[in-house]
């Protein structure tokens, strides 16, 4: 018989359950905490707002991503070719990670203004790092061997780089990546937090406002479907580009 | 004609030698052996004559050009095959055309070729992963041969291999390279290997890192049941200790 495997999906089914009934029994009061049913209601009320408001967040989050991404690429082919790069700036990045998002995202509003500058650079900050560190051990994991073959060759860097570094890379470049499009959404709606023109973290500070919730929790749940389904893009890019594996 | 000759190599590392004043050559058409303990240095004097290291003294000549110090003169296939595990058998084949610029399009072509010739024209497509060791191994050395050098460097090529692969392996690998006129030279552990694949015998001593014994085998059979081998094995066993 096959074991079954949705006990993942059963238990939020049942803590949904068990919110419904909660909100329902009047337990907690519903101006504090909706209930799944009242969120999905709020969710389709203000469908046309939360949906702008989602293009906005997203397209902050994949520009912030997409300069994460070819910064990242640039920095760790630089490290790996020159030794001094390494030496100079990857301690530089790693205490640049003790530093929460959270902290630095006022200052980025302070120097950047209101605009779609501060998001995209906290969007930025945050998926950098595990890019960088995925693409750099990906290049210190490469067999030595076959570094070695390439160079016996006679093959140049440029070379070696494309045939062997970059596709031996992906498996953690990919891992990175993962994580990076959890935090890019995120990272977005953290600097919309502190005022803007749209976006998702701008809606929900509205809402705030108003003691709204159900629609804050409608957003909370638009933010986390976002990542999912970012993250679950990866994972498909993954599978096609380690086919081999 | 010796087509590759090291002379008078000496390498060191930290103040220890490894390897002191050892003259070794390959003459055209020949496969030459190199035994040795672990530690004995055999390594290190491949990748000098492979031009990956150079030398502290001596030097290496190919067809009478120096060429110490200089990678990719010789071919150079080590213990495992080293395939790209993303890339088709053709494509691993064909990276040492397409490393000295010859055009993708032609680079399959010339692989197709020296696969249909080791018997893996079905694997030409397959990426490494499906093959099994024997086959892989044999598309490692199509690739070493397409690098264009005649002369071989073999670092325990058959080492990762089960016995009945291995010695089908010896006796392919021998009547390549007397076909396709080359030299080789080979680094094993395995004194059958080297008697059954080699026309002469280095012996390199672990203790001073130089050449202890050198010898050539002219036997009339290379069958490992046979007197004259056993007799040959027993002497070569003794200067290898």
């Amino acid at each position: 018989m096959k074991a079954f495997k949705y006990w993942d999906k059963v238990l939020i089914l049942f803590i949904l359950i068990l919110w419904q009934v909660v909100g329902m029994l009047g337990i907690v009061p519903s101006f504090m905490l909706p209930t799944p049913s009242d969120v999905i209601m709020a969710l389709f009320k203000d469908w046309r707002l939360i949906g702008e408001s989602t293009l906005i967040s997203l397209y902050e989050a994949m520009l912030g991503m997409g300069i994460a991404l070819i910064f990242s690429f640039v920095c760790a082919i630089l490290m790996d070719r020159f030794k001094i790069f390494y030496n100079m700036f990857y301690p530089v990045c790693v205490i640049s990670q003790t530093v929460p998002a959270i902290a630095i995202a006022p200052l980025l509003v302070l120097w950047f203004g209101f605009g779609i500058t501060p998001k995209v650079l906290l969007v930025f900050v945050t998926c950098f790092f595990p890019l960088l560190v995925g693409l750099v051990s990906g290049f210190e994991g490469c067999d030595k061997n076959i570094l070695r073959l390439y160079k016996s060759m006679g093959a140049g860097y440029l070379r070696t780089l494309f045939d062997v570094k970059l596709p031996f890379a992906m498996e953690s470049f990919f891992a990175g990546l993962r994580i990076s499009a959890s935090y890019a959404v995120v990272g977005a709606v953290i600097a919309e937090w502190l005022g803007g023109e749209g976006g998702l973290g701008v809606y929900m500070t509205r809402v705030r406002k108003g003691f709204q919730f159900d629609r804050m929790f409608a957003a909370i749940i638009v933010i986390s479907l976002l990542s999912l389904f970012l993250v679950r893009i990866v994972d498909v890019l993954k599978k096609r580009v380690l086919r081999w594996k | 004609m010796k087509v590759l000759e090291g002379f008078g190599l000496s390498k060191s590392y930290d103040g220890e030698k490894i390897i002191e004043d050892v003259s070794v050559y390959v003459k055209k058409g020949e496969i030459v052996s190199l035994l040795g303990v672990s530690g004995a240095g055999k390594s290190t004097l491949f990748n000098i004559l492979s031009g990956l290291e150079s030398p502290d003294e001596g030097e290496v000549y190919l067809k009478g050009e120096c060429i110490t110090g200089k990678a990719g003169r010789v071919g150079y296939m080590q213990q495992s095959d080293l395939l790209l595990p993303f890339k088709s058998v053709r494509d691993n084949a064909a990276i040492p055309l397409v490393l000295k610029g010859t055009d993708r399009k032609k680079a399959r072509e010339e692989a197709e070729r020296i696969l249909e010739e080791f018997s893996l024209k079905e694997a030409s497509c397959m990426l490494p992963g499906q093959l099994s060791g024997g086959m892989r191994q044999r598309a490692a050395l199509a690739r070493t041969f397409l690098t264009g050098c005649d002369v071989l460097l073999l670092d325990e090529p058959f080492s990762a291999l089960d016995a009945l692969t291995r010695s089908e392996m010896q006796k392919w690998f021998r009547n390549v390279i007397k076909e396709k006129g080359a030299s080789g030279i080979f680094i094993t552990h395995d004194v059958d290997e080297a008697i059954i694949l080699s026309d002469r015998i280095y012996i390199l001593s672990g203790d001073e890192g130089k050449i202890s014994f050198e010898t050539e085998i002219a036997l009339n059979s290379r069958d490992v049941f046979e007197e004259e081998f056993i007799k040959l094995k027993k002497e070569v066993i003794e200067k290898v200790k």
